[in-house]
């Protein structure tokens, strides 16, 4: 892997924002990337910390989902922007959902 | 005398006891008392126990004492039986047939009755008991007499050969047996039979007899019923005479006019309901039926390549972040889909997959029709922030916040919702329910749809102050008609679902209510189970194993109550202080978080919205405090990316405390600026697989509250993947104790996870 020295950093930095990802506990953790990065790897990076999976997080901008395919520069996310993340909603209430329960 | 021969003279003794002779006691009737051991085989001989053979014993050595009446019925056997045989028969058949007829047994059973009655026993029967058995054991001794009598002469050596033709023979082979002297003593009549019985059969006789009998009987019942149906046919006629014509008249002619009021009544409420409001239902009925017929159109049956990747999604293994259905940005994963198979919780992503369908169906038909306004269709989040229902500070949490969603509205159509037809609001309750909240914008209405029930005042006050918010934002001026708005709780006339939780009360007994209803909080059940759940897991586990054992209803409620516990573990560490159910405590924290307890969907729906509402962490590591803590304890050698809360939180204490964690964060980040280098090469080790090639753009910044300052700007640093330590779990601070050693610290720590962990020093 490559480890990108200091002083190339130092210059796309120029480029690079920094979103923060705010949780429904009201914590924010900020991200400084790339506009041309997948926000998958935003998603993953921060799954991994919280020790969740993935596939139960969801990333809203503004209310609207965000795919992992999509980048900041797609969302026209600027320096400071909030990201949403919440986690996934279930429901029903019936007599379904034994095992789901259980987990 | 030494012991052996102490022993040796026992066992003489003992033998010479052997073999002494038994001694002969007289016992009560001269018998000699033997000793049991060698009595018990002849015991049968003089000890008879029951009185029916001891009585056979007796009377075994005289003839039987045969009376009038028993003659005559064994007579009347015999010529039967002669008849039968045609005209002889064995002396073995003869007593044979005599002793086991039924007939001539009943009569010995009458002698003997008839003795009892001589005895002036007559009264035996009446008594109850001991006494009736008394008698019933007298005739049976007597038959039992009579049958061992007749045994005798079938038991006689000629029984076989010897043969009889005619009563008078039979007789005097009866004769050996049985004494008839006091039958024949009793005169000529006992003996005499008449023709006519023994010509005919005497079981056609009986027969007869018993239908005359019944016949007697039918006729009496008739005799009485016709009786009964003359004396009340006479006296109704006779009242019927009493009642004046007059007075029917008058009771017909009142009964019409309270009819026709009725009927004046119904027509004048048919008219007070106005010929408008008549259409408006006709037309709303004629829309349902539209939208219903648009509906099936729309439900046709699958073809085979679309049942084929039905099929696919639902039932094949494969990734459970597969997604297998996208519409704009958003998407349904394979494990979301599989939701949609029964007795499953559907979660968000189905719900807002359906959501966008209504929306891409809401935008085609504004397309065709100019004047149709359009609706939106928000997420089910959209409420969650709305509430900020899982926010980290209980005094925030469940609280309106019209910050986090106030660029919600951007998405919009139009980007003004006050020139939408309708807003959507799905809801989720506590991660268990999905309702549903509309706003009529036109209409100036707030309807909440629950399939359980609920009222829902909660969330429609909510939404018509987001309404209000959004107005004052946007256009700068409150809600000009705000007092002609009206909030619609759920209507009965809402769909419900009928499949409802079931739940175990207070002494384990399972009680069945739909847990979003109010009426379910009353009398607290809800809560108490809740309450119980949270004391802790082992106990409860084996207790509910033992009902599980019991009923099968509350498979189910284990689930559920396992699930509650589990949340209430991973609450958050700053709640109300109580980690036992200890009763003070409940008592105390009554009124507080515990009433509206994250797992309890109760609510009342009257709520304000002040109160907090559900919470579940998925992981006490989201926590900020505790994050910050472990951060503290592992020192700066972790190269971890810092997270720091921005803690909007009005308390002081934990504010200071943050401050105090703050400064340490940026020396321990100081540090590792220094030692980031040196640790670039293992950290990047651990970080997420990104392809070869291209570089980690992906930083994680550390940034105090206030200040724009980053710390880490221009640093280079690797995010890093490390696992949530184990000593990220809840602590409260306070409760923690350090103890330097020589070669390092001892951390004790009290509260929820009490341990002692050791970190050396370097």
């Amino acid at each position: 892997m490559d480890v990108p020295a200091t002083t190339e950093d130092v210059k796309e930095s120029a480029e690079s924002i920094t979103v923060r990802v705010r949780d429904q506990t009201g914590e924010e953790t900020f991200f400084k990337i790339k506009k041309t990065t997948k926000m998958q790897k935003v998603f993953e990076t921060y799954a991994t910390r919280k020790g969740v999976q993935v596939n139960s997080l969801r990333f809203l901008l503004d209310g609207d989902r965000i795919t992992p395919d999509q980048t900041p520069k797609m969302l026209e996310l600027e320096d400071q922007d909030q990201i949403d993340c919440v986690l996934e909603q279930t429901g029903g209430k019936g007599h379904g959902q034994i095992g789901a329960a259980a987990q | 005398m030494t012991v052996l021969e102490r022993w040796r003279r026992r066992k003489d003794q003992r033998k010479t006891s052997l073999g002494r002779q038994p001694s002969l006691r007289k016992g009560r009737n001269g018998w000699p008392l033997l000793k049991r051991k060698e009595a018990s085989f002849r015991l049968t001989d003089f000890r008879v126990r029951n009185p029916i053979e001891r009585h056979l014993q007796q009377e075994s050595m005289g003839r039987f004492n045969v009376e009038a009446l028993v003659l005559r019925a064994i007579k009347v056997e015999v010529i039967d039986l002669l008849r039968d045989a045609g005209g002889s028969c064995t002396v073995l058949a003869m007593a044979n047939a005599v002793s086991g007829s039924p007939r001539v047994q009943e009569c010995v059973g009458d002698a003997a009755d008839s003795e009892n009655d001589a005895w002036g026993l007559a009264f035996l029967d009446l008594i109850p008991g001991r006494a009736a058995r008394k008698k019933s054991n007298a005739r049976l001794a007597k038959r039992y007499e009579f049958i061992n009598a007749l045994h005798k002469l079938e038991a006689s050596p000629s029984s076989s050969e010897a043969r009889i033709s005619s009563w008078e023979e039979a007789l005097e082979r009866l004769r050996t047996v049985l004494n008839t002297q006091f039958a024949e003593a009793d005169g000529s009549d006992g003996l005499s039979i008449p023709d006519d019985l023994l010509e005919e059969s005497i079981v056609d006789k009986y027969l007869l007899r018993a239908q005359a009998i019944k016949l007697q009987q039918i006729e009496e019942l008739e005799h009485s019923q016709n009786q009964w149906l003359q004396i009340s046919n006479a006296a109704l006629s006779q009242r019927i005479s009493q009642v004046d014509a007059n007075q029917l008249d008058e009771a017909d002619r009142l009964m019409r006019a309270r009819l026709d009021a009725e009927y004046e009544k119904r027509e004048k409420r048919l008219q007070s309901t106005s010929l408008a409001e008549l259409e408006a239902k006709l037309i709303q009925e004629e829309r349902n039926r539209e939208a219903r017929e648009r509906a099936l159109s729309l439900m046709r049956p699958l073809e085979d390549a679309e049942l084929k990747i039905v099929h696919e999604a639902m039932s094949h293994v494969g990734n459970p972040n597969e997604i297998v259905a996208q519409a704009g940005v958003d998407s349904v994963q394979r494990e979301s889909f599989q939701r949609l198979a029964p007795a499953q919780w559907l979660n968000d992503e189905v719900i807002h997959y359906f959501y966008v369908m209504l929306a891409n169906r809401d935008e085609e038909l504004c397309k065709a029709d100019p004047n149709r306004k359009r609706c939106h269709f928000f997420k089910s989040f959209f409420i969650t922030k709305l509430l900020d229902e899982e926010h980290s500070n209980p005094s925030l949490r469940g609280k309106y916040n019209y910050n986090n969603v106030k660029r919600w509205s951007k998405k919009v159509p139009g980007k003004d919702i006050f020139n939408l037809d309708k807003i959507f609001f799905p809801i989720n309750v506590s991660r268990m329910h999905w309702v549903c909240a509309v706003v009529f914008m036109q209409q100036k209405k707030v309807q909440f749809y629950d399939s359980m029930g609920d009222g829902g005042m909660y969330h429609l006050k909510a939404i018509f102050r987001y309404i209000q918010d959004e107005h004052q934002a946007k256009e700068g001026a409150p809600l000009p008609d705000a007092d002609a708005w009206t909030l619609v709780p759920c209507l009965s006339d809402t769909p419900r679902q009928k499949n409802v939780i079931v739940t175990v009360g207070k002494l384990g007994t399972p009680r069945r209510f739909p847990l979003a209803h109010g009426h379910a909080r009353q009398d607290g059940t809800a809560n108490r189970t809740v309450r119980e759940c949270g004391s802790s897991l082992s106990p409860l586990l084996a207790y509910f194993w033992k009902v599980l054992a019991r009923s099968s209803l509350t498979t189910y409620t284990f689930h559920l109550l396992i699930k509650m516990v589990s949340t209430r573990r991973s609450q958050p560490v700053k709640g109300p202080a109580y980690t036992n159910c200890d009763k003070d405590e409940l008592a105390r924290s009554q009124g507080t978080e515990v009433d509206t307890f994250p797992s309890t969907t109760v609510r009342k729906s009257d709520q304000s919205p002040g109160t907090a509402d559900s919470t579940m962490h998925w992981t006490g590591a989201f926590h900020d405090d505790t994050a910050i803590i472990a951060k503290h304890e592992l020192g700066p050698d972790v190269e971890d990316s810092v997270v720091v809360s921005p803690m909007e939180s009005d308390s002081s204490t934990t504010t200071a405390v943050h401050t105090n964690t703050k400064k340490k964060v940026k020396a321990a980040a100081r540090k590792a600026s220094a030692a980031t280098v040196k640790h670039v090469a293992t950290t990047t080790m651990c970080a997420p697989a990104s392809p070869p090639g291209t570089t980690n753009q992906t930083r994680a910044v550390t940034r105090s509250k206030g200040g724009s300052v980053d710390l880490f700007k221009g640093i280079e640093s690797v995010p890093v993947v490390k696992k949530p330590s184990p000593k990220k779990r809840g602590d409260e601070g306070g409760n923690m104790q350090k103890i330097k050693l020589l070669t390092g610290t001892l951390y004790l720590y009290r509260g929820r996870y009490p341990r002692a962990e050791f970190v050396r020093t370097k």
